[in-house]
């Protein structure tokens, strides 16, 4: 299966502006339209937007194409600009450092061996078998990100699908998806990964893959099926869960927890529409006490960060709104089915934020089942 | 196997460097294996600067700077020890091992320490063999050169 790139002249844009009204970024930042930036694109000036920072700004959560009447593929001529853009030695600025992209070029060298299972210590996994867990860069973010424990996602994961009676193999050869990469321009490092990754799993004999990362899973599903075809099936955690949960497989006592609420990530949402099967699972797991913000599923708020490449003042402003929005319902906790998610907001509540969030944590929804699971 | 490990060396420019130039003037033999950056502090060393080392091929990278406490800026090699001890789980998650990451406090007159720092951590690179994303001897970049 190869990929056809997205040009300007195929886009059936019609410029009506909804794409400008949604956009979160436009929300902070008027100046900011995807509109603007389309109608430069049909005009033929789609190399003086590669040159531009507006290509790098774009927080790729589709909602503008939620919004669109003709389905125009913004985001998706948005990642073919960056692409064109690496290409000629053109760079968004650089945040941590450019470290995740460091990282994930590491790891897309064949002759690293990595020592990724130290999280799994104790728990019960296999070599080979039917399921794959892929775990992502959760043993990384550990050392990255140091406001809690991101391993505890893994460990919550793979406790529920033992739980659910299933063994699933861990592979210390696993390497990072290679998301940021290809949503920052950089499709060479992507396909080496894609690459080693569909080896590692395929050598195992895994049939069926269990990611509990939303980007991970719209990689592997959408982007790595682009590269080559898939010798296997990913599933989202959540989807599994709320599954196993429906057919008796999984068992939660409902516990008096403070009040929940759900936030969509993009990934997860608008890229693959999986919106039922998280609140399902999650009013399997806290009740009544589970609250729905106001801007919910394909309207759901952005966290504010797009592969860790574009987080500024204007971010700090949407993961406010977002918190707030949080709060507003009585919540406590605000639960997300991807990591980064988690990570952005837990940044913006861990560091300076613009006036405190009072009560309010950011957890993912595998914590918060793994918890409640009947003994 | 014997091979030439390449070292990058981020040196203070109150101690470590003070300490490693010291160790010149005062004809110390040491290995040539170590490239140093001079930095005005540690705490301007960037995990992504030790990260993009490793990424070039380096065997091992060497944080050297002033004695805690002693810092020009007073905390600058405290978030320095925060930032190598985050680093280390990093390259033991990626399979280089901790080892090939070191903080050295080396002050300006310490110049005969600074020369036992680089012959004993080239000894130590040597046993632990080449790292795996060594591509043979580490170039310098050129001028331009993006990470």
């Amino acid at each position: 299966m190869s990929r056809k790139p997205i040009s300007a002249s195929d886009l059936p844009c019609i410029q009506c502006n909804k794409c400008t009204h949604v956009c979160p970024q436009n929300m902070v930042d008027p100046a900011f339209t995807p509109r603007g930036y389309l109608l430069q694109a049909l005009m033929g000036e789609g190399a003086e937007l590669e040159a531009g920072p507006e290509v790098w700004r774009c927080l790729t959560c589709l909602k503008c194409r939620e919004a669109c009447p003709s389905s125009t593929d913004w985001v998706g001529l948005v990642r073919e600009l960056r692409h064109n853009a690496k290409g000629k030695d053109q760079c968004f600025e650089c945040k941590h450092g450019h470290l995740v992209q460091i990282l994930q070029r590491m790891m897309a060298n064949p002759a690293i061996e990595q020592k990724r299972l130290g999280w799994a210590e104790g728990l019960e996994f296999a070599d080979r078998g039917e399921w794959f867990y892929f775990t992502g860069c959760l043993p990384y973010f550990d050392n990255m990100f140091t406001f809690g424990s991101h391993t505890s996602i893994a460990k919550a994961t793979l406790k529920l699908l033992n739980a659910g009676g299933v063994v699933p193999v861990l592979s210390n050869q696993e390497r990072c998806c290679g998301y940021e990469c290809l949503w920052n321009g950089d499709r060479e490092t992507f396909s080496k990964l894609a690459k080693l990754n569909i080896e590692t799993i395929a050598a195992t004999g895994a049939k069926k893959v269990v990611t509990s990362c939303a980007e991970c899973f719209h990689t592997l599903k959408a982007d790595y099926a682009e590269e080559r075809e898939l010798p296997f099936e990913v599933v989202h955690s959540v989807t599994l869960f709320a599954q196993w949960a429906r057919e008796g497989r999984l068992r939660f006592r409902k516990t008096p927890t403070p009040g929940v609420t759900y936030h969509d990530p993009c990934r997860l949402g608008r890229y693959e529409g999986i919106y039922d099967a998280p609140r399902e699972l999650l009013k399997g797991v806290a009740g009544d006490s589970f609250k729905e913000m106001e801007r919910i599923r394909g309207d759901a708020l952005c966290c504010g960060v797009g592969n860790f490449s574009n987080c500024d003042s204007n971010t700090k402003f949407l993961q406010h709104d977002r918190l707030l929005e949080a709060r507003r319902t009585g919540a406590e906790v605000m639960v997300t089915t991807c990591p980064k998610c988690r990570i952005h907001y837990g940044c913006y509540l861990d560091g300076r934020p613009i006036e405190p969030v009072e009560n309010l944590q950011v957890r993912d929804i595998t914590e918060i089942a793994a918890e409640a699971l009947e003994p | 196997m014997n091979h030439e490990p390449d070292i990058l060396g981020f040196a203070c420019n109150w101690c470590g460097y003070a300490g490693a130039d010291g160790a010149g003037q005062a004809k110390l033999q040491y290995p040539t294996s170590i490239r140093i950056i001079r930095v005005m502090c540690l705490g301007r060393v960037d995990p992504s600067f030790v990260l993009s080392a490793f990424e070039r091929g380096y065997d091992g990278v060497a944080l050297i700077g002033c004695h805690i406490g002693d810092c020009h800026y007073l905390s600058g090699n405290v978030n320095a020890q925060t930032v190598v001890e985050h680093l280390r789980g990093i390259l033991d998650t990626m399979g280089l091992g901790r080892e090939r990451l070191r903080m050295e406090e080396v002050s300006s007159r310490e110049g005969p320490r600074f020369a036992e720092l680089v012959r004993t951590f080239k000894d130590q690179l040597v046993a632990m063999g080449p790292s795996p994303l060594k591509k043979g001897k580490v170039e310098l970049a050129e001028e331009g050169d993006r990470p």
